[in-house]
């Protein structure tokens, strides 16, 4: 195994991850009675070209074994405080949550963010799947509490 | 200098894993998660040296690391 991590445009990186997107979808997904899976490549092709998002990839010779797309906006009360990353999607394949893949991925997130000035990422993960240790050892503050409800019909 | 990082190192991953592991296990092999991983990473940059970020992408067994510690040394 030897996993090269990249940030990639969202066609390159499209391409390959539909095939992840179901598996990712059923592990993680909440309220997947409610709410299908539909990805909105227009808005994400979108963000992309208005460099508004940001795709860091794991391969494994070739083969895409992880993502993480982070948006990079400025937070509309801090606007001279410079670009902002917020979680959107990720996700490692199952066989390849070893060897510190997944810790290297938001390795390389943060650092790509950083040479184009991001300020400050923000990281979540689900409460079935807690990351708080691994956040914490990367450096990053428990700051928020974020709760959900549906109320869609 | 080498012979005690290196016994150092084991010594680390034994008491984190539980179980004896060789220079050239890899971090694969012995079946560390990221959490591991990065508790490892942790633990050496408290005790035996400094490794950047970047240095960690490279870091694929414990040899690895005994070489990046000792290029510094150097």
């Amino acid at each position: 195994m030897r996993v090269i991590y990249a940030v990639e445009r969202w066609a390159d990186y499209a391409k390959d991850a539909e095939a992840l997107w179901p598996a990712h979808y059923a592990e993680l997904a909440l309220d997947q009675d409610k709410i299908k899976l539909g990805v909105d490549y227009e808005r994400y092709e979108k963000a992309d070209a208005e460099g508004h998002g940001m795709i860091v990839t794991a391969r494994d010779d070739g083969k895409l074994v992880g993502y993480f797309i982070a948006m990079l906006l400025p937070h509309l009360h801090y606007k001279d405080a410079g670009k902002m990353a917020y979680p959107d999607v990720y996700y490692v394949l199952p066989e390849y949550r070893t060897a510190g893949v997944g810790a290297k991925l938001l390795l390389a997130l943060e650092m790509a963010c950083k040479a184009i000035g991001v300020t400050k990422i923000y990281m979540t993960c689900k409460l079935h799947q807690d990351h708080s240790k691994l956040f914490e050892l990367l450096g990053y503050k428990p700051t928020d509490i974020v709760f959900t409800k549906y109320i869609g019909e | 200098m080498e012979t005690n990082t290196a016994e150092q190192l084991l010594k680390i991953l034994e008491e984190q894993l539980g179980e004896k592991v060789s220079l050239d296990t890899s971090f694969e092999e012995m079946g560390m998660d990221s959490l591991d991983f990065m508790e490892f990473i942790t633990e050496i940059r408290s005790t035996l040296g400094p490794v950047s970020d970047k240095e960690v992408f490279s870091l694929t067994k414990p040899r690895d690391v005994l070489n990046l510690l000792d290029a510094k040394i150097a």
